[in-house]
């Protein structure tokens, strides 16, 4: 773990409650939840009126949400308006000292902690845990599919491990790279000292745990039967199980709002002086278009969730045809907010990607500007497409060329990202390290990605493909293969930085050919079954795809078993390997989060740079910025 | 260890980026809020097209008591009035100093808002399986009611650190929630037309 | 080297050819999914063929590309060199790029629209009447499809058989949650909506038996809700069968609610 900045004189010892309380964040926060989930259950047992509502709905919900909230108040979220209601000072320096972590070691990753550096660390360990635990139901749920009829795992529980695997990864996803490196890095990045907000960034962490635990409780409900995409109005005859669901992805929604919110303002007002947006790391860019994405489309999955609910609950109609509803008013809301959903996974891949091609390829990124114009397009076309999913559901048949006009046009912009990066790559020096394999790996599985998906925009193919296990394959191949792949190649450049440790190149470069020969052999099968006519989230299929089916199981559990092994190298980098020079730079970036000592000082800056340049002057070998130093640093230096 | 000095002196954030940001922060989230609220008006047209089976709007239900509404809306235009006069006050040089009273002012009429938005809530004489358009308005009341909840919080929050001299209340703060609160009026306003008239 | 640069450069480029022109004529002589059994199946796997003998070449040219960048035009690191080449774009490059990929997109576009238009999904007015469509109602419901065919007294099917020789308009709806009616072979996916009446038309072409499942997933048996026993027989064994069907069905069909596009499901249908 990274050691805190060794402090001589920490800050005083805390006066006000709330610091005491702080102490002791997150066993505060699950005596709140518990707290909360009771006082749900028992206000939901109360006086509603059993002809308009529905009492075990209303009671998991409640107790749900106000668990949520309870453990939001244990950690001490709500300190400072209540602190400001009962007339306590306003928090001094000292206080944002202690509340940044300063002095507290490990301790300060389980509690309240503004640090960015340090949200980013708990995004770390969250998003590994959350990205095997929906592993594990991949390979149970490949596992099952060895046989075409069901055998060790229930019709019921096969559902909920479908609906689970999908949420869990769906959750991880959104949050992957933008939680741990986006939230560690963007400050560092524009030169700030910390976030626009940095207490709502510390929210849209801590919403997280509440949302992935009250998701994993759905079991105990009996599970929900919708997958990710909670259809209605089956979701409207599913059992308590699909309340959990609601309740999560409405956690999850509103994270995603407000780090958008953060990273948008961040971004805006908190750049240091002299960089400007035409200096801007391309990671910066990727996080800052995606955090539009999330501002501007969450809100509509918050409101179609409330709706689901008030269904549920209150006897509303909104998706019962017979009331008067229509399943399609839940399709079109819900794929308004999925559509860009997706590209909130993919474009800080796309970011991080082009953020580390220079580095390896010593160069020059090539065409910074068609790069930007590339992602900020892919961006805006997102909340065009969303009928795509809708092109076998029987309406408006006379908006299909449009939609799979605008669809096939997001290969325009995303072509420019192949063509920045197959320009970069020309007549370079290329290193060939692990995470410029996985640079290389991310450009293959995502270049399948984008064609395939270019079959399923083209309404007559997608008649035949459409919900099929083709679509499966072509999302993993874009999320999986391209975000999931950008992810380990950027931890494996990150981590240096984070946690002082390098990961071993020899293991490293291993796992990394395993992982990618698995992966295609996984999900070219699954591609293959697709065309042949088998249908998504089914536990029995024709007897006669077994033989592929068996080829994906097997080459899944490879592909778990890479993944494990690159987890267990982590621990190993932690454990045994020794911790680097303060000012060492292993691949000799020239970002400005390299010229910084590591671990980052609280404050990330003693002196904020003033003169910026794209961090990408391979050629001249001149850093992004200086740290330390507010004069114009002189061309031709290189770092050390 | 550190190139760094050890101990990092405590930087203390830019007053004026503060300000910048909490500005643009509030009008982001009212950025959200639109979408969101945009969700609940393709919610009330599209049901209201679909009409299916004939239970947009059944026989017998009819838009909410006009008196009622009309309350609401009155008190939150109010509100919002007073809360933007407040703001303006705040900015002017020299600060008039009937701000606070103003700032009181506008929360107990924002209070009072809220009380007779959840009264009318419960009063409509619908029930959530009396067809969508039931289902739409109430649920879009509701948001509402939580909309203005949220401003009161805001506000309460404000006048305490003001009236305790913990925090005083500056500019920017106050400019932003007079804009959520300007927000949430046009809102209501647009919302009380469509229910009342355009069923 | 420039002598072996040239011979690489030979090399991926014949690759390129040989490959693309490879898997292109085996892309178009392999029997792909989903098959001729209906004129829709037909065109879609035509515009599926299409879509890979275009996607086939792409793939290896970009992958061509890499290799060429990452391997052949590689510069051995040389010590005390400065880094690299100070590329930093070249807007004509760049703007070919960005206006071929538009062309290409311009034209898949209009070619898919084109090809919606000519098998549009949506049924036409009824021509002639010779030609008059059988109209076929799928009803699902969790977890199976029935049949009913209109135009024979409305009788009800638990299997589907179609005549080869009419042109078929399947009317898709549900009684309880969405479903999606998937007719492989026959190129047919439709989802099947409460209180909604979505309408696809075909022409089947091969007699023989195929399957039928469900692609939306609907509760618990969604993975069971298929049927292997869909037929596509001659048009008089058609009409033998249909009007067995209708006799055997008569005592019964007086029960069965009048022949509508759509049904109210009773509210029981969506539990809570």
């Amino acid at each position: 773990m990274v050691d805190a900045v060794a402090v001589s004189n920490p800050p005083a010892a805390p006066r006000q409650l709330s610091r005491t309380l702080h102490q002791w964040g997150l066993l505060l926060g699950v005596i709140g939840a518990v707290l909360g989930f009771l006082l749900g259950y028992f206000l939901g047992g109360l006086g509603f009126d059993d002809t308009n509502s529905n009492g075990s709905n209303i009671q998991i919900l409640l107790a749900y949400s106000l668990s949520a909230v309870g453990f939001l108040a244990g950690m001490g979220f709500f300190n400072r308006l209540i602190g400001s209601l009962v007339g306590q000072r306003p928090p001094t320096l000292a206080d944002e000292a202690y509340l940044h972590g300063e002095g507290a070691g490990l301790s300060r990753y389980f509690r309240l902690t503004v640090d960015h550096k340090v949200i980013g660390m708990q995004y770390v360990v969250m998003i590994l845990f959350f990205l095997f635990a929906g592993g594990l139901g991949a390979m149970l749920i490949r596992g099952e599919l060895l046989s075409p009829q069901p055998s060790y795992v229930t019709a019921e529980s096969y559902l909920t491990l479908v609906g689970l695997h999908s949420v869990i990864m769906i959750f991880m996803a959104s949050a992957a790279i933008i939680g741990p490196l986006g939230n560690y890095f963007v400050p560092i990045m524009i030169g700030a000292r910390n976030m626009a907000f940095p207490r709502l960034e510390a929210l849209t962490f801590w919403l997280l745990p509440p949302a992935g635990l009250i998701l994993l409780s759905s079991v105990f409900l009996g599970g929900f039967p919708t997958g990710w995409t909670g259809y209605a109005p089956l979701a409207d005859q599913a059992v308590l199980g699909m309340d959990a669901y609601l309740v999560a992805f409405g956690l999850i929604g509103l994270s995603i709002m407000l780090s958008g919110l953060n990273m948008i303002t961040t971004v805006i007002t908190m750049r240091a002086p002299g960089l400007r947006f035409t200096k801007l790391p391309m990671f910066v860019w990727g996080v800052f278009i995606t955090s539009w994405l999330g501002l501007l489309a969450a809100p509509v999955l918050a409101s179609v969730i409330l709706m689901e609910v008030f269904d549920r609950t209150f006897h509303a109609t909104l998706f019962v045809p017979a009331g008067g509803g229509t399943p399609y008013l839940w399709e079109n809301l819900f794929w308004f907010f999925g559509h860009p959903e997706v590209y909130i996974f993919i474009i800080p891949a796309f970011g991080l990607i082009m953020e580390m091609l220079p580095v390896f390829t010593r160069r020059p990124l090539w065409g910074y500007r068609v790069a930007v114009g590339g992602m900020l397009g892919v961006g805006v076309l997102s909340f065009f497409v969303w009928q795509h999913h809708l092109f076998v559901s029987g309406i408006a048949p006379a908006l299909r060329p449009f939609y799979m006009f605008s669809t096939e046009a997001i290969s325009v912009p995303t072509g420019i990202i192949f063509l920045v990066a197959l320009g970069t790559l020309w007549r370079a020096r290329t290193r060939f390290t692990v995470p410029m394999l996985f640079v290389g790996a991310f450009l293959f599985n995502f270049l399948i990605g984008g064609l395939t998906g270019v079959f399923l925009s083209d309404v007559p193919a997608d008649f035949s493909l459409h919900a099929s296990y083709f679509v499966q394959a072509h999302f993993h191949y874009t999320i999986m293969g391209g975000e999931v792949f950008a992810l380990v190649g950027g931890l494996t450049y990150y981590l240096p930085k984070m946690t002082g440790r390098q990961l071993n190149a020899r293991a490293g470069r291993r796992q990394f050919w395993v992982m990618f020969i698995a992966f295609n052999s996984t999900f070219l099968c699954l591609l293959a079954v697709g065309m042949l006519g088998m249908t998504r989230r089914v536990i029995s299929y024709q007897p006669e795809l077994q033989g592929l089916n068996i080829a994906a199981s097997i080459s899944a559990f490879v592909l778990g078993a890479s993944m494990l092994f690159w987890l267990g190298m982590i621990v190993w980098s932690l454990i045994l390997r020794p911790a680097l020079a303060t000012q060492k730079n292993p691949w000799e970036s020239l970002g400005i989060e390299w010229q910084i000592p590591t671990p980052v000082p609280t404050y990330n800056f003693d002196t904020v740079p003033v003169t910026w340049s794209l961090p990408y002057e391979y050629d001249t070998g001149q850093p992004a910025a200086i740290p330390g130093r507010t004069q114009p640093a002189l061309a031709g230096g290189t770092p050390t | 260890m550190t190139a760094l000095p050890q101990s990092p002196a405590i930087h203390e954030p830019d007053p004026v980026v503060r300000s910048h940001s909490l500005i643009l922060g509030s009008r982001l989230m009212l950025g959200a809020n639109l979408t969101a609220q945009l969700s609940f008006l393709f919610a009330y047209l599209y049901l209201r097209a679909n009409n299916n089976n004939g239970m947009w709007h059944p026989d017998g239900v009819g838009p909410p008591p006009i008196g009622l509404a009309v309350t609401v809306l009155v008190l939150q235009v109010a509100a919002f009035a007073i809360v933007w006069a407040a703001s303006s006050a705040l900015n002017r040089q020299p600060v008039a100093s009937g701000f606070v009273r103003m700032l009181e002012l506008g929360l107990i009429v924002g209070v009072a808002c809220l009380a007779f938005r959840l009264f009318q809530i419960t009063h409509l004489g619908w029930t959530p399986d009396q067809g969508t358009y039931v289902d739409v308005s109430i649920l879009w009341f509701f948001f509402l009611a939580a909309e203005v909840f949220i401003g009161v919080l805001w506000l309460v929050k404000l006048l305490s650190g003001q009236v305790r001299r913990t925090v005083p209340v500056t500019v920017a703060d106050l400019r932003s929630a007079a804009e959520y609160w300007a927000f949430v009026t046009v809102v209501s306003l647009g919302v009380f037309l469509l229910v009342q008239y355009v069923t | 080297m420039p002598q072996r640069r040239r011979t690489l450069i030979n090399i991926i480029a014949g690759s390129w050819v040989v490959l693309a022109a490879a898997g292109d004529i085996a892309l178009n002589s392999l029997p792909l999914p989903p098959g001729s059994a209906t004129d829709i199946s037909g065109s879609e796997t035509q515009l599926i063929r299409i879509l890979a003998m275009m996607a086939w070449p792409i793939f290896l040219a970009v992958i061509a590309g890499l290799v060429f960048t990452l391997y052949v035009n590689r510069v051995a690191p040389a010590a005390g060199d400065p880094d690299a080449q100070s590329l930093r774009g070249n807007s004509r490059v760049q703007t070919t790029w960005i206006a071929a990929s538009t062309t290409i997109v311009l034209g898949l576009a209009i070619f898919g629209t084109i090809t919606l238009a000519n098998d549009t999904t949506i049924p036409t007015v009824a021509q002639a009447e010779p030609n008059t469509p059988l109209e076929v109602q799928v009803i699902a419901q969790q977890w199976y499809f029935t049949y009913r065919y209109p135009s024979f007294g409305g009788f009800e099917s638990a299997h589907l058989v179609i005549p080869a020789d009419r042109e078929i308009e399947f009317h898709v709806t549900s009684l309880d949650v969405t479903h999606s009616f998937w007719f492989f072979a026959a190129g047919v996916k439709a989802d099947a909506v409460p209180v909604h009446d979505n309408a696809v038309d075909m022409q089947p072409l091969n007699i023989g038996t195929y399957r039928i499942e469900c692609s939306e997933l609907c509760g618990l048996w969604h993975g069971s809700m298929s049927d292997d026993k869909a037929q596509i027989v001659s048009a008089t064994d058609f009409d033998t069968w249909a009007q067995q069907q209708q006799q055997l069905d008569a005592p019964i069909l007086k029960f069965l609610p009048p022949y509508s596009h759509t049904y109210v499901p009773a509210p029981g249908a969506y539990g809570s």
